[in-house]
């Protein structure tokens, strides 16, 4: 029990086989598998079409029963009304009522969570404001576009403010506003200490906002681990700086050279398409043009940023002082470069390139390396070498430019 | 009454113990509730069936007439508009509660629902209770259409050709009335005799040995069997009235209200020697009269024949016509004019010649059990019709004290004549027609709930086209109830074990199956009667809480063992 309290989902050898009407087994969907997802986790679920990824959603929200093995979702059966009390889920597609307007569908499932009335209208109005539909939310679910029906399916799965979500292929049908903000409530939710469960064929959306993935092929886990320490490439080190000229690239190129180093590609670094559309449709609204889709969208919601509730031991008290925002540093802090830290552990040659790199920076006049983020999992790394991924979903990651 | 009341409440501690009815069990059940009746009214179900059954409502009129007269139409009005608005919520129901469950499974709506806290019970009770409410309102709309109708049609004046037109409507029609049977004929003490006689002189025997022997029986068995169908002759015997004989009735349990009107009236016409007085009277008192009911004039009761609104025609017996009280009376004079309170007696007679379609003269005379009081009447010619109903109208006081009336038939014509004691009633008005609307929309709403609850329990685990297909083959075995109870009791005298095997599968489905028809149809309404509470009580219990709860209770287990996703690998 020990071990199910210790985890928010916790599977042992889960199976699930799905038989035809004469009970002959049709096909594996989820084979063997053990998980353990933990609390204030962002987890991805990765896999091509028919890996088992819904399959294993599926068993965890109870709507599927196991084969074999067992399930557990803080610690109890995912058909305990208790335990889904805890849990928002947005489907693949939204299945939501037709023939209900946002403010309704909202309304419908807040109910459900037997909120009072008071309560219930507030977190519809700020969900609503949330995902942008506050203008069209008395048009009835049927007459939105796919993309505006994955808003109000994501406001209906944050309507209890969970502790633990679940979204299968959550920004499917979303514009590229709606996957930013997105991914925005994602974080939010994970400062929170919210534990999410991501399955995603989008690998960028996984790759900037999980913290572990479990790949999957053919219903068994194929690889799982931290995202760092999946996409980590030791062997490569990427530099990114101003623009240089020919003559400064040829000293660098010397300064490689003696390093027994070269360069492998030297490039301008593009604006990623999704900034340039976050800022045409930004700078669209300002001028107040009128749309009868979705709108911009507020902040997320003000039940959501709160604080979340008292720890419920000792040792969650010390985690979330563990998390708490650092105390600002002292001046002889702040002015050390980054490069007086602690090194990181990386061959000794890398060490002096960027030794190097760093001194002609100082002479230039430049500022200190900002601290380290908390978090630096979601931004700070390198573009990934996405080998492993790529090579386990066989391509999956076409949709995302090199 | 008491028994049922106690098993109503066993159920309920055991639902509350259960934890049924905790506030957020209520509170989720009530959700998907409103939810699936909004769904459904949106769905526009609603309004087709509303349209539809307004135009069929509006069309009856003019198409089925009955037997000419306005009660007679606003009878067969009421027979016909509620069988159809019971046929079509009856669709309605069943189409509804399958779709609302297995539709959302199919498109996958109880992805976001089943996920919530919400047990599985609590999904389907809540899809139940959605349907029934909509259901409910669907039943409303219709009972306001059918009083509509029924009082738009009582109002026309080209139908009510004679006052007693609209006399008639109101007293057997749009009334409620509790009906009495006779006393069943006793016959025992004869049924003993004969047996005697038959054992003593030595044919008993030999019958009971021609009847095991014929049907398979053992001695026993055949000996009950016997004694039953000798019982059974007796009685028709008994039922039976000669030429010139009579046959005498007993009723008991009859409380009619009391309370008569005395007006004071002015003699208009005097025919002594043919007993007819004509008199004018005050329209309050008028209304309170029947054509071919009692009225009292100067302390001797007449029978009313012709009636007008301010005024009528009475028959007297020529002796009282000579008696102290009519016999001074001319025309101007002034009379004591009293309307009494009245009964009904419902009578069938059917000659034994098997013709059909006659006439038959008929004569009664009622009496209070010690015989102190009387009334004659005699129907007027061409006679009482055969096998119909025949409604006479007489003085309520004739019941005494404790509810009791004889009432004696005689037979003037020259054929035999079978007056099943079925068939013979006292009927007494108790209530007025609106309280009885709203008791059989009640009974009909009943069995809609069990029609509802057979619907969610085949969505629970079927298609839609399966679950309807399952719906619809078993309102079959519901109306051939009767006849599948028959059927076992006649395989039951094989002794082949195969045979008992189906005799009991018959048995479970006659008690499985609810009398829906004891709910659905509107046989009190149309008849005028009131619906006996002990009757409503007994449709709650049986169709609704038992038959009802034992199939959303296996809807709740078979939806609870479901997967609500299907492969998609």
């Amino acid at each position: 029990m020990v071990e199910h309290a210790d985890n928010v989902v916790l599977t042992r050898k889960l199976t699930k086989v799905f038989r035809d009407f004469w009970l002959r087994e049709k096909v594996t969907a989820v084979a063997d598998l053990d998980l353990a997802i933990h609390p204030r986790e962002v987890f991805g679920l990765l896999g091509p079409n028919g890996s088992g990824k819904s399959t294993t959603l599926k068993l965890v929200l109870g709507l599927l029963f196991p084969t074999r093995g067992a399930v557990w979702v803080f610690g109890r059966r995912p058909t305990d009304v208790a335990t889904k009390a805890r849990i928002g889920f947005l489907p693949e597609d939204s299945h939501l009522y037709p023939f209900l307007d946002a403010r309704e569908t909202l309304d419908f499932y807040g109910r459900l969570f037997h909120q009072r009335r008071s309560e219930r209208r507030r977190r519809v109005e700020m969900l609503l404001d949330m995902v942008g539909l506050a203008s069209v939310a008395h048009r009835r679910i049927g007459e939105y576009s796919k993309g505006m029906q994955r808003r109000i399916g994501l406001a209906q799965a944050l309507i209890n403010d969970p502790d633990l979500l679940i979204l299968d292929e959550p920004t499917g049908g979303m514009d590229p506003l709606g996957t930013r903000q997105f991914k925005d409530l994602i974080a939010t939710l994970a400062r929170r200490g919210k534990t999410v469960i991501l399955s995603s064929h989008l690998l960028a959306d996984v790759e900037d906002v999980c913290d572990r993935v479990c790949i999957l092929y053919g219903g068994r886990q194929q690889a799982l681990g931290g995202v760092e320490e999946l996409l980590h490439t030791p062997a490569r080190t990427q530099i990114t700086t101003d623009r240089l000229d020919e003559r400064t690239l040829e000293r660098l190129a010397g300064v490689l050279a003696e390093a027994g180093r070269e360069i492998v590609e030297v490039s301008s670094p593009r604006q990623r398409l999704e900034e340039v559309f976050l800022r045409t449709v930004r700078e669209a609204q300002e001028r107040r043009l009128r749309t009868g889709g979705a709108g911009a969208g507020g902040g997320v919601a003000e039940f959501l940023r709160q604080a979340g509730p008292p720890a419920a031991d000792g040792r969650r008290v010390i985690e979330q002082l563990v998390a708490a925002p650092p105390q600002a540093p002292s001046a002889t802090e702040a002015a050390a470069p980054a490069a007086e830290q602690p090194p990181p552990p990386a061959p000794p040659q890398t060490d002096k390139v960027l030794a190097d790199l760093l001194e002609a920076g100082r002479q230039k006049g430049q500022e200190p390396a900002p601290a380290e983020e908390k978090h630096p999992r979601r931004h700070a790394a390198a573009p990934p070498d996405r080998s492993v991924i790529d090579g386990l979903l066989g391509g999956g990651g076409k949709d995302r430019k090199p | 009454m008491i028994w049922q009341v106690a098993v109503i409440a066993g159920v309920l501690l055991m639902l509350g113990a259960a934890g049924m009815l905790r506030p957020s069990a209520v509170a989720a059940v009530w959700a998907v509730a409103r939810q699936t009746f909004t769904q459904c009214l949106r769905t526009k179900v609603a309004a087709v069936f509303g349209v539809l059954l307004a135009a069929c409502l509006a069309a009856l009129p003019a198409v089925m007439v009955g037997d000419g007269t306005l009660a007679g139409r606003i009878r067969t009005f009421l027979d016909y508009g509620t069988t159809i608005a019971a046929v079509l919520l009856s669709l309605v129901v069943i189409l509804l509660s399958v779709g609302v469950v297995s539709n959302d499974v199919r498109d996958k709506h109880v992805f976001l629902v089943c996920v919530k806290p919400l047990a599985r019970w609590q999904y389907v009770a809540g899809r139940w209770l959605g349907v029934v409410m909509l259901a409910c309102l669907l039943l409303g709309l219709s009972g306001a259409m059918l009083y509509g109708m029924a009082e738009y049609l009582r109002g026309r004046d080209d139908l009510a050709v004679r006052p007693e037109d609209r006399r008639a409507v109101d007293t057997e029609v749009l009334a409620a009335r509790v009906g009495v049977a006779p006393r069943p004929p006793d016959v025992r003490a004869e049924l003993v005799r004969r047996v005697e006689r038959s054992k003593a002189d030595g044919s008993w025997a030999a019958a009971v040995e021609s009847y095991r022997a014929g049907r398979g029986l053992d001695a026993m068995e055949a000996e009950a069997k016997l004694i039953g169908d000798l019982r059974r002759e007796l009685e028709t015997e008994r039922q039976s009235v000669a030429p010139r004989g009579s046959l005498t009735l007993r009723f008991s349990g009859i409380h009619a209200r009391r309370g008569s009107l005395a007006r004071g009236g002015k003699v208009v016409g005097v025919a002594g020697d043919k007993g007819l007085l004509e008199l004018s009277c005050p329209p309050a008192l008028a209304q309170r009269l029947l054509v071919g009911g009692p009225v009292r004039v100067n302390e001797r009761t007449g029978v009313v024949r012709r009636l007008w609104a301010t005024g009528f025609l009475a028959s007297f017996h020529l002796e009282d016509m000579r008696a102290p009280g009519l016999a001074e009376l001319r025309g101007g004079s002034r009379a004591e004019i009293v309307a009494e309170p009245t009964i009904q007696l419902s009578y069938k007679l059917a000659p034994l010649d098997g013709s059909e379609g006659k006439y038959l003269p008929a004569a009664w005379e009622i009496s209070t059990p010690d015989g102190r009081e009387m009334y004659y009447y005699e129907e007027p010619l061409p006679g009482a019709p055969t096998d119909m109903p025949v409604t006479m109208v007489v003085p309520a006081r004739l019941a005494d004290a404790n509810g009791e009336l004889v009432a004696r038939y005689f037979n003037p014509s020259p054929a035999s004549v079978m007056m099943n004691f079925r068939d013979v009633s006292v009927l007494y008005v108790v209530g007025t027609f609106e309280p009885n609307l709203l008791k059989t929309l009640l009974l009909m709403a009943m069995g809609l709930a069990f029609l509802a609850a057979l619907g969610t329990m085949s969505g629970s685990f079927l298609s839609f086209p399966v679950g309807c297909l399952l719906c619809f083959s078993v309102l079959p075995f519901w109306l051939m109830r009767y006849l599948l109870g028959q059927a076992a009791d006649v395989v039951t005298q094989g002794g082949d074990w195969m045979v008992h095997v189906l005799a009991g599968v018959l048995y479970v489905m006659r008690i499985l199956l609810p009398d829906l028809d004891a709910t659905l149809s509107a046989s009190f309404l149309v008849d005028g009667l009131a619906v006996p509470w002990a009757h409503m009580a007994a449709a709650a219990l049986m169709t609704l809480a038992v038959r009802g709860g034992l199939l959303l209770l296996l809807a709740c287990w078979l939806f609870s063992r479901r997967e609500l996703a299907r492969v998609q690998v």
